[in-house]
């Protein structure tokens, strides 16, 4: 071997092992940013709100899987983690989590391929970011309200609009109570709206996210058409039996 | 063109190989014939282009095996209606309930697959069979990557039926190829058919007085949206014939006149009005929606 062709094969080698390294260093730094931010960072953030620090255990959870790309795994412990962090009474530190919640969705049907539901959660997140940076309104049920009797009214397009701006104003309310039920009644007409309009796949992501509140999905299958209820009864028994 | 494709014309044998049969009432695509205003085939299967009498294409049978589908996988027909002329206009007019409403083991895919070979617009539907084949094919494929364990038994019985729906699309294929010999397979035999064509002279049986006649001068029928809703929800009816239920953002009818009605339960609304035109598209459909427990309709405030 000559000279320079050994050169060239270190030059290689080298170049190879820096990569790897790189890239071995950029997984350490993910685990050890999440490992601090979930371990140190965060739960003194919540102690100092006020809020226990286990209401963040399913985001955690959920942030390791997407690292570790388990992104099937990752979706039901984001559904989970939404209603878990609602429990957050400070709203801006809600909203900044529920920001991580959203984008974490996104991220997840990005990689499942279900463009359309990674864009709706991507543009959930910014809008509850950018919802953030405001005064909490008042007369917020004012829009859910509006949006349920575009739904009445077989306006479904207006109701689908309304309800998605209702998932964002709800925040508003202070009540853990109240805010709770009406964003599972917000989610429940979305449901119904994404069916009118013939999205099933939209349908069946709503179910799954009030599923996680409640298994039984009673307050949904209440009012529910009947196409609606034999969905719920679908994604029932798969969140059961995956 | 087979132009009589229907449940009955299809045999699986042993193996689940599905065969098509009785060539009887195929015509050459671009023989001359003086018949072309006469209805062919089984008024249930017939695509609308049929139904009015005009010769139609191989979309047409397309058409066909998209009700065969239908049939096969919800148990009840596309087109129901009690009658001839009941099942001609529901051909014409009236889009079937959603594959999926009826059977739940239709995954969305193989529905959409459904809803495209039966649309009333030719040109709307699946070019060819091949395509339509294709399509069967990546619907079939995208259920069994999102079909659990759990749903193993009912899968397998939906992939057979596409999978045999499939085998028929390449009959179709096959048929086309091979029509020189249907060509003279039908010269010899020149007498009526016992399903299918008969004379416009004939008898009421399968056949029916050609209304096509009457339609095939005419351009095809525009049709606009109806969005419907009902508290707590209902079935729907447009001129006495049912369309579904609520809530439905795009019930496709005719533009014209026409009779809206909502059943709940044994309880029924008034019969109300509606002016299809058309600016009712699918962004900006007519709305229709009625309260039960409040007795009125619901006035829309946009």
């Amino acid at each position: 071997m000559s000279r320079a062709q050994t050169s060239l094969l270190a030059l290689v080698a080298g170049a190879a092992l820096a990569a790897g390294g790189c890239a071995t260093f950029e997984k350490v730094s993910t685990d050890a940013k999440l490992g601090l931010e979930s371990r140190i960072t965060k739960p003194v953030v919540y102690r100092l709100s006020g809020v226990d620090p286990s209401l963040r255990a399913n985001l955690d959870r959920a942030r390791s899987e997407l690292a570790a790309r388990n992104y099937r795994v990752a979706v039901p412990l984001l559904n989970r983690a939404l209603w878990d962090l609602e429990k957050i009474h400070r709203r801006s530190l809600r909203l900044d989590e529920l920001v991580v919640a959203y984008d974490g969705l996104a991220q997840a049907h990005l990689a499942i391929g279900a463009d359309d539901l990674a864009h709706e959660h991507r543009r959930l997140s910014r809008a509850l970011g950018e919802a953030e940076a405001r005064s909490p309104a008042s007369g917020v049920t004012q829009v859910l309200m509006k949006a349920k009797d575009a739904y009445v009214s077989a306006r479904f397009r207006d109701a689908v609009r309304g309800l998605q701006q209702a998932l964002i104003d709800l925040e508003d309310i202070e009540d853990l109570n109240t805010r709770v039920r009406r964003l599972a009644d917000a989610r429940c007409y979305l449901a119904f709206a994404y069916f009118a309009t013939e999205q099933r796949e939209r349908v069946r992501d709503e179910l799954r996210r009030l599923w996680a509140l409640d298994p039984a999905l009673e307050m949904c299958r209440h009012e529910a058409p009947p196409g609606v209820r034999a969905l719920i009864v679908d994604v029932q028994r798969k969140q059961k039996d995956p | 063109m087979h132009r009589d494709i229907k449940t009955s014309n299809i045999m699986v044998d042993a193996r689940w190989n599905a065969k098509l049969t009785d060539f009887g009432v195929a015509r050459i695509l671009d023989k001359p014939t003086g018949e072309t205003k006469m209805m062919i085939g089984t008024p249930a299967y017939m695509a609308p282009e049929q139904a009015r009498g005009t010769p139609g294409d191989a979309r047409s049978d397309l058409f066909a095996v998209g009700v065969v589908l239908y049939e096969t996988l919800t148990g009840v027909k596309a087109f129901p209606g009690d009658d001839v002329a009941t099942v001609l206009d529901e051909v014409l007019h009236v889009d079937p309930v959603p594959a999926r409403e009826r059977n739940f083991a239709v995954s969305p895919a193989l529905d959409a697959v459904i809803r495209r070979a039966i649309d009333k617009e030719p040109d709307d539907r699946y070019r060819d069979a091949a395509a339509f084949a294709e399509a069967l094919m990546q619907a079939a494929a995208i259920e069994r990557t999102t079909t659990g364990v759990g749903t193993l038994a009912s899968y397998l019985r939906g992939r057979t039926v596409v999978l045999a729906a499939a085998a028929i699309l390449v009959a179709i294929v096959a048929g086309i190829v091979t029509t020189p010999l249907m060509e003279r397979v039908i010269a010899a035999r020149d007498e009526p058919r016992k399903t299918g064509a008969l004379p416009p002279s004939s008898p009421a049986g399968t056949s029916v007085p050609a209304p096509g006649v009457v339609d095939a001068q005419q351009p095809s029928a525009k049709r606009g949206c109806v969005s419907v809703n009902a508290v707590p929800f209902a079935k729907v009816y447009v001129d006495g014939r049912p369309v579904g239920e609520t809530p439905q953002a795009c019930v496709r009818v005719r533009h014209g006149q026409h009779s809206v009605q909502f059943q709940w339960a044994t309880e029924h609304s008034p019969e109300y009005l509606i002016t299809v035109g058309k600016e009712h598209t699918a962004e900006n459909p007519l709305r229709a929606s009625y309260d039960f427990k409040a007795g009125r309709f619901v006035s829309s405030t946009d």
